[in-house]
């Protein structure tokens, strides 16, 4: 079973603030989303807003992951605490995938502009569980988001179709970016450049959906 | 010719019909100054009532409708209403 990406030595801990700037990110957009609700009553706005909230956890429980059992593999430790370090660190992947996607499937959600709880259960329970009993688990993980992430991008092609302006191009810019970044990593636990590559292509989508957000603020407060 | 219409721009003039009326408005004059079908319009206020945007009083068996303070908030910021669900694709 993959369960661990191979991360390049000089990485180490570089992975972990990127990781990060992406929760942190993520937690403002979630925020933001949460104010706009609570003045709209906006249902898709405040499942954006979960969604969100869910990349943003999931990133939180992927950095700690990182900046726990780094530190510790570069030293010398015994059987017993490797065997430990494997469990949680078997642990943090499994919840980070499970946040990250139920994340995905929220946002996707919202796109619909539907208000009916039953597809969003038919949505998250299957894709869950068809990681949750892969024997592939990381390479499942990813080939589902990259199908959620199309959706998402391809939602963004059409908004950006109906209203041209430098927003919605940048939101659709930065979620193609984030299913690139999805599609690259899945050669992460072959091969440590991609890794590197992915994080540095997620990152940019993150600047991306960040100056979307300020140039809306922006534009509001005017 | 008038552009069509989204869900946040129809709730927003159904709103300001109301602010522009004292805060207190009946559902004839909502029809006919928000341009909806009498359909569309019930729906809408049913919404903006479970939003508790407007409040609704029954004097003499005749309707009124009033602006409330989240209603007030949502005309006063829609315009970050509208900018975020348009940049993000939600409206």
């Amino acid at each position: 079973m993959v369960f661990a990406y191979i991360v390049p030595p000089w990485f180490f801990r570089i992975d972990s603030l990127f990781e990060i700037i992406f929760s942190i990110s993520t937690l403002i957009i979630a925020l933001t989303a949460f104010k706009i609700y609570s003045l709209s009553k906006e249902k898709n706005i405040l499942k954006f807003g979960i969604g969100f909230l869910l990349l943003a956890m999931s990133y939180a429980i992927w950095a700690t992951l990182n900046a726990i059992t780094i530190p510790q593999l570069q030293e010398k430790i015994t059987g017993v605490e490797i065997a430990q370090l494997l469990t949680l660190s078997l642990l943090g992947t499994n919840i980070y995938m499970m946040l990250f996607m139920a994340g995905l499937v929220t946002l996707a959600y919202a796109t619909f502009n539907i208000h009916k709880g039953g597809i969003y259960y038919l949505l998250l329970g299957p894709t869950l569980t068809v990681i949750a009993v892969s024997l592939e688990k990381l390479i499942t993980f990813r080939i589902i988001a990259i199908f959620f992430l199309s959706f998402i991008a391809y939602h963004y092609i059409d908004s950006y179709s109906i209203k041209q302006n430098n927003k919605t191009l940048g939101a659709l810019i930065s979620f193609s970016l984030l299913f690139i970044a999805n599609f690259i990593y899945l050669f992460a636990p072959l091969n440590s450049l991609s890794y590197v590559i992915s994080h540095g292509i997620e990152l940019l989508a993150y600047i991306g959906l960040m100056a979307v957000l300020l140039r809306t603020l922006q534009h509001s407060s005017q | 010719m008038n552009k069509k219409r989204n869900r946040l721009e129809i709730i927003k003039d159904i709103l300001e019909v109301i602010k522009n009326k004292s805060g207190k408005i009946k559902p004839t004059h909502i029809l006919y100054k928000s341009n909806l079908s009498h359909g569309m319009m019930d729906l809408y206020l049913t919404e903006l009532l479970e939003k508790e945007f407007i409040s609704e009083k029954t004097e003499k068996g005749k309707k009124t409708y009033s602006i409330t303070q989240k209603g007030q908030n949502y005309l006063s910021q829609y315009s970050l209403i509208s900018n975020f669900t348009e940049s993000f694709g939600l409206s």
